[in-house]
């Protein structure tokens, strides 16, 4: 049992600027006429520190805005902490969004590749596994047809099984598990049970408690960039619906 | 694996290691571009033929212009010109543009620069044909120094690369850059000989002009393609070093700054 993911005080401070520019003109207005901007300082995480230990669920649960993307994105190293450290070992993919990098007039086939290889597929592995995301999507009469003509269920099933086809030490899950019909949505728990069984580990949020329950080995809360609570997960969820409540 | 994270290899090896990616995601590109059309990339060929036959028309029968073959002169160094303004103008926005490539998913945001202008360069070797078909029209002599064209290519990859990463970081920050390349290229357009031939220029300006190195690239192709006579074999090496130089200070400045585009975008 060792430490995959270590966050040591974490801590990351936005800069807002009270006025946005997006053009040199208006800020050199500005400039002239006040000076140096004033900043407002938006503490998104506060001095958060935890560790996961390898072949683990971690749930991350709390309110909408209190940091929780924030975290997963300084986890993926997508977004650095203004304070602190994290120390990530093994390969990790965030699935932070389903069909990153997706086209609507592209075919299904060519957005399985692109997404493919934007989540860290070799070709090689692409093109092993191609025949296997279209039998999991169960899209193979259209798979050819361009995405712009498929439902949305049918998008987030592609999306979902690219996703999916993956095959890193750590995988991040951010709300993307309630997707398709429900016989798709058991099918999709069902390949995050596999992770699991595969000795992966996962961080993972949603809003619904349900699954976290189920797929969870332990959770923490999070509300207002603090750590909340970290233990068993339904201590933390009554604390949760105690907060939201 | 040490020696690739070091600021002088890094921006080679992850041309390397992405280069499928690379191919798949510049060809993406095309294919949006001629989406729905009947002839798809056909246009690549037919715009530039199209082209050549506008310009033709005017130059020759309106302008007379009495220049020897002077459409095989204009069109040999817009076409690489087409290729490099194209790529620093997509590139400004192409960060920006990109979205959840940047804000959600870890791929090297250099690639994303690196795209456009892979994609424009397809572009540019499609129209090649156009422009052999030309040669043949005018009957001008080709001999084998057109074989130095893939090495004048390379040059001007990682010399434009090199380049685009600047506008591309700028505009993340001040959404104005995109906007003001346009004219910055249309200022260096007329810079560079492209539609009048150097020895048109008084004499003083004729050195100055080729200070900047894109003027003596876009003379390589004049060279190899209308002069028919070898590009001198110092300066085409000087160049060769200039762009490597270019392409790693671009890419090393987009790295160091990079850190930040998702908060930003």
């Amino acid at each position: 049992m060792s430490t995959v993911v270590e966050a040591k005080n974490v801590t990351k401070i936005f800069k807002r600027h009270t006025k946005k520019y997006f053009s040199i003109k208006s800020a050199f207005i500005d400039f002239l006429k006040h000076g140096r901007p004033e900043k407002e300082v938006v503490k998104a995480l506060d001095n958060i520190s935890f560790d996961v230990i390898s072949g683990s669920t971690l749930g991350i649960i709390g309110r909408n805005g209190a940091g929780k993307s924030t975290l997963l994105k300084i986890i993926s190293g997508i977004i650095k902490p203004t304070y602190g450290s994290i120390k990530v070992k093994g390969s990790l993919v965030p699935l932070l969004e389903l069909g990153t990098g997706f086209h609507p007039e592209l075919t299904g086939r060519e957005n399985i590749i692109i997404s493919g290889l934007i989540l860290g597929l070799s070709k090689k592995e692409i093109y092993k596994k191609i025949d296997e995301i279209i039998e999991f999507a169960e899209l193979k009469e259209v798979i050819d047809e361009p995405v712009r003509t498929y439902s949305s269920g049918m998008y987030s099933r592609l999306a979902f099984s690219t996703a999916f086809s993956i095959n890193p030490d750590i995988v991040i899950l951010d709300e993307i598990l309630s997707v398709g019909d429900i016989a798709f949505m058991k099918k999709s728990k069902e390949r995050v049970k596999e992770f699991k069984r595969k000795n992966k580990t996962i961080l993972f949020v949603s809003h619904d408690l349900n699954s976290i329950k189920e797929m969870c080995d332990e959770a923490i809360l999070i509300d207002s960039g603090r750590l909340i609570q970290r233990g068993e997960v339904n201590k933390v969820i009554d604390l949760c619906s105690s907060i939201v409540v | 694996m040490r020696y690739f994270n070091s600021p002088f290899l890094y921006p080679f090896y992850l041309l390397y290691k992405y280069h499928y990616l690379i191919y798949v995601l510049s060809l993406k590109e095309l294919k949006i571009r001629y989406r729905g059309s009947v002839f798809g990339f056909l246009w690549s060929m037919l715009n530039p033929l199209l082209n050549l036959l506008v310009y033709t028309f005017l130059f020759v029968v309106i302008f007379k212009n009495t220049a020897k073959n002077y459409p095989v002169y204009f069109f040999s160094g817009i076409l690489p010109w087409n290729w490099f303004s194209s790529s620093i103008m997509e590139a400004a926005d192409s960060v920006v543009s990109a979205g959840a490539l940047i804000t959600k998913s870890t791929l090297p945001a250099e690639i994303v620069v690196i795209v456009k202008v892979v994609s424009n360069l397809i572009n540019y070797l499609l129209s090649i044909p156009i422009l052999f078909l030309f040669l043949l029209f005018f009957h001008v002599e080709v001999s084998f120094i057109v074989m130095l064209l893939p090495i004048i290519i390379i040059i001007q990859f990682f010399i434009t690369t090199g380049i685009a990463f600047f506008p591309a970081t700028w505009n993340v920050f001040y959404r104005d850059v995109k906007h003001i390349m346009q004219t910055i290229m249309q200022l260096l357009f007329f810079c560079i000989p492209i539609m009048y031939f150097d020895s048109q220029l008084p004499p003083k300006y004729e050195k100055l002009i080729y200070l900047n190195p894109i003027a003596y690239l876009i003379k390589c192709y004049h060279d190899i393609f209308y002069n028919n006579i070898i590009p001198r074999p110092e300066l085409l090496l000087l160049l060769f070093f200039i762009s490597i130089i270019v392409y790693i200070i671009g890419f090393n400045y987009f790295h160091s700054k990079k850190d930040v585009f998702a908060e930003y975008i």
